[in-house]
């Protein structure tokens, strides 16, 4: 299950920074270790896309207090 | 070494944050009552097509079952998940009945084209189950992983103030998904794949993640989003 806990999400949310914030080439392939050039890509158009919603976005969402990093609203 | 479901989880982590955050521009939105039913609505198109997706998985798998020992597990795992999905009624019905309690007009909504970006999704994943391996659809299910959480939830219906009765599947699934995200680690664990099964599914997911933050965004980053059946 995914994700379920503070430590673990604290780390996952460490390495999207470094996915989201840095598009490096080193920093990136350390981050994307063992992804496919196809799952590459893919996290680079969400990041784009983020980047497009940011512009418009005055304020920067922010992770709010008791609530879980995977805010979805979604029946699959 | 890590396991499948484990290696899967690491790629889904990445995306984790950029998913969530659709989500959190909703709850913090100063018209998040007005957005909110055209935010359920897009995804809702999604939650319609699960079924048959998995169903057109299964049949395909059916297909190939003589020499294929991943289509042979996927195919097993299908014929217990699609039932429970169904949970006895139409597929997505009780979703529609939810959406319907927020005033959305779910004739419309499902005479309607879905936004461009989740029929991307859903397309995509009838290619990848018809074209490359039914696997591919264990990446959507994959996405349960990221079910709603009942305490976000009822943030969401205090900030809206819209009807309880509009989050009575979003409530109901914060508690059945955890079981299937469980239940979809085992089996990806127990199944013979290799590493163009595992790339295939971790594609599909990371894919679906992208077209659903579109979708979000389209209705919570647009200055003037439209959404069928709708009414603004």
């Amino acid at each position: 299950m995914m994700p379920s806990n503070g430590g673990d999400n604290e780390q996952k949310l460490r390495a999207a920074d470094i996915i989201f914030e840095d598009e490096l080439p080193e920093p990136y392939r350390f981050a994307v270790e063992g992804l496919t050039k196809h799952e590459v890509n893919m996290l680079i158009a969400i990041k784009k896309r983020l980047d497009g919603a940011a512009a418009w976005h005055e304020t920067p969402p922010v992770a709010q207090e008791g609530l879980p990093p995977w805010t979805t609203f979604m029946i699959f | 070494m890590p396991t499948a479901s484990a290696r899967l989880r690491r790629k889904l982590g990445l995306a984790s944050s950029a998913f969530a955050t659709p989500g959190r521009l909703l709850l913090e939105h100063p018209r998040s009552r007005e957005l909110c039913p055209e935010y359920l609505a897009a995804s809702a198109y999604v939650t319609l097509a699960t079924v048959p997706l998995m169903e057109a998985a299964l049949a395909r798998a059916r297909g190939l079952v003589s020499d294929d020992a991943v289509a042979v597990g996927l195919a097993d795992y299908l014929e217990v998940h699609i039932p429970e999905e169904l949970h006895g009624g139409e597929p997505g019905r009780a979703a529609l009945d939810d959406l319907e309690a927020l005033g959305v007009d779910t004739v419309a909504l499902v005479a309607s084209p879905p936004p461009q970006a989740v029929a991307a999704l859903i397309g995509s994943q009838f290619f990848w189950i018809h074209h490359r391996h039914p696997i591919a659809v264990l990446g959507l299910v994959a996405l349960e992983a990221f079910h709603p959480h009942a305490p976000t939830v009822e943030r969401l219906i205090e900030t809206t103030g819209l009807p309880r009765d509009g989050f009575r599947q979003l409530l109901l699934h914060a508690v059945l998904d955890v079981a299937h995200a469980e239940e979809l680690h085992l089996v990806i664990d127990a199944l013979p794949l290799e590493p163009e099964h595992e790339e295939l599914i971790g594609l599909s997911a990371l894919h679906s993640m992208s077209c659903l933050i579109d979708a979000w965004l389209d209705v919570v980053a647009a200055e003037e989003p439209v959404a069928a059946g709708v009414a603004r």
